[in-house]
């Protein structure tokens, strides 16, 4: 009797135990293995994205973080100017020069940003628009003898005298573009003194303007000429300064200049 | 190309169907206990569901299933437990024919490259070169190993070769 091998070895077959319980096996594995993807798609998705995405998403978020810090730098003013009139108004200045900040103090100065939008505009054109909405606003007096306070805040003296330039610059154009004069007042405060005037609601360049008044005076107070025009304080200041004259020549001491805190301010009076 | 969704229970089913009686066969000229071929039929369909590469064809996949389920068994028996304990089961073959088992002992008592050979040429009808693909081996080799295991078996046979047939 010839046996053949293979018809032997046929005889070998899976039972239907091992086969059934490898079925469960596989289930049980293959699907915990589903599960383990998912879990790792959502928990680690940046992780299981092909080398060149996730360095496409680094790169991205690097750039979206330089883009942002490089946004809030522009965005962040290094110095302010406090123009006033009767209205006050503060603009923010960062590092390049341009106008990033624009606040009313008071009503009027509200009313003279009131649809004036001078983000990106540097100084000079920032002003001439502000001076421009003041003359539309009958802020500006017709003889000339309105008084524009330009205050620069800030540490930096040479940043100081820049941004007094061209505020300068920037009102004698709108004054000569709108046919009007007025007088101009420049000066500077620091930065430590714009955070005491924001204390009391007011714009630095006012509190300058009351506190020298008070040094002749101390009488006044700063709720007193808080809501005052600058032309107002001016007067003020140089009725007083008169009458400290007087009192020196009457002492018999000739003396040109204004011992009493108004000798750094520099006023030039505008004409048509 | 539109791939077609993974259904895991027919791909268990189908693989099942068409491979487990091969495994098992290979399983029984290796294996000596049930808890092994558990541990080969559990590992060598797991690995063949997660294989990602694709095969050329069917007989491709067969191959390769073959090559893998060797390696598995081969792997169980050089592990430190198997080397140094003896299963506890007595294999009893399923033949009822005398001349049927003890041709199968024969081949069973082979050293690993002689059975491994004798199935896949005899059974799988494998040709040499063939088997040179799936066991990754020479085809010089095989041709040697195929006269040895053929010597073996008529050795053993006591010359009643003649009664068998491959």
């Amino acid at each position: 009797m010839i046996i053949h091998f293979k018809s032997a070895l046929n005889q070998i077959k899976a039972e239907d135990e091992l086969v059934s319980k490898t079925e469960i096996y596989l289930r049980g594995e293959l699907a915990k293995n589903e599960n383990t993807k998912i879990n790792k798609y959502i928990k680690l998705g940046l992780f299981s994205m092909p080398k060149n995405l996730t360095i496409a998403a680094c790169l991205a978020v690097l750039f979206i973080g330089g883009a942002t810090g490089a946004y809030a730098h522009y965005q962040t003013p290094v110095s302010y100017l406090s123009l006033d009139i009767n209205s006050s108004v503060e603009l923010g200045v960062n590092s390049s020069g341009k106008v990033v900040k624009a606040e009313g103090y008071n009503k009027d100065g509200k009313a003279i940003l009131n649809g004036i939008d001078m983000t990106g505009s540097n100084l000079t054109e920032a002003v001439n628009s502000l001076i421009s909405s003041a003359v539309n606003n009958g802020f500006i007096a017709k003889d000339g003898s309105t008084v524009i306070s330009l205050t620069s805040e800030t540490d930096d003296a040479n940043a100081a005298a820049t941004i007094k330039i061209d505020a300068e610059t920037g009102a004698n154009e709108a004054l000569k573009k709108n046919g009007k004069s007025a007088v101009i007042h420049k000066d500077n405060v620091s930065l430590s003194e714009r955070k005491g005037a924001r204390d009391l609601g007011l714009t630095p360049g006012k509190l300058n303007l009351i506190n020298k008044l008070k040094s002749m005076e101390p009488a006044v107070t700063v709720d007193q000429y808080k809501d005052a025009s600058v032309t107002d304080i001016m007067k003020k200041i140089e009725k007083s300064n008169e009458q400290v004259d007087v009192k020196v020549e009457d002492k018999g001491v000739i003396n040109g200049s204004d011992e009493n805190g108004i000798k750094d301010s520099n006023e030039e009076s505008v004409t048509n | 190309m539109e791939q077609k969704p993974f259904d895991i229970n027919s791909s268990i089913s189908s693989a099942l169907q068409k491979y487990s009686d091969m495994v098992r066969r290979i399983c029984f000229l290796y294996l000596h206990n049930s808890a092994d071929v558990d541990d080969v039929f559990q590992e060598v369909f797991l690995k063949l569901l997660q294989n990602k590469t694709p095969f050329e064809s069917a007989e491709h996949e067969k191959a390769w299933l073959i090559r893998v389920t060797i390696n598995k068994c081969k792997d169980i028996l050089k592990s430190f437990w198997r080397k140094n304990i003896d299963s506890i089961e007595n294999m009893e073959l399923p033949f009822e024919e005398k001349s049927e088992n003890e041709l199968l002992q024969v081949v069973l008592s082979l050293p690993e490259k002689y059975k491994e050979v004798i199935y896949l040429y005899y059974y799988e009808d494998y040709s040499v070169p063939e088997m040179a693909k799936v066991l990754n081996k020479s085809e010089n080799t095989l041709y040697s190993h195929l006269y040895r295991a053929r010597a073996l078996i008529k050795k053993q046979l006591g010359g009643k070769e003649d009664d068998y047939s491959f």
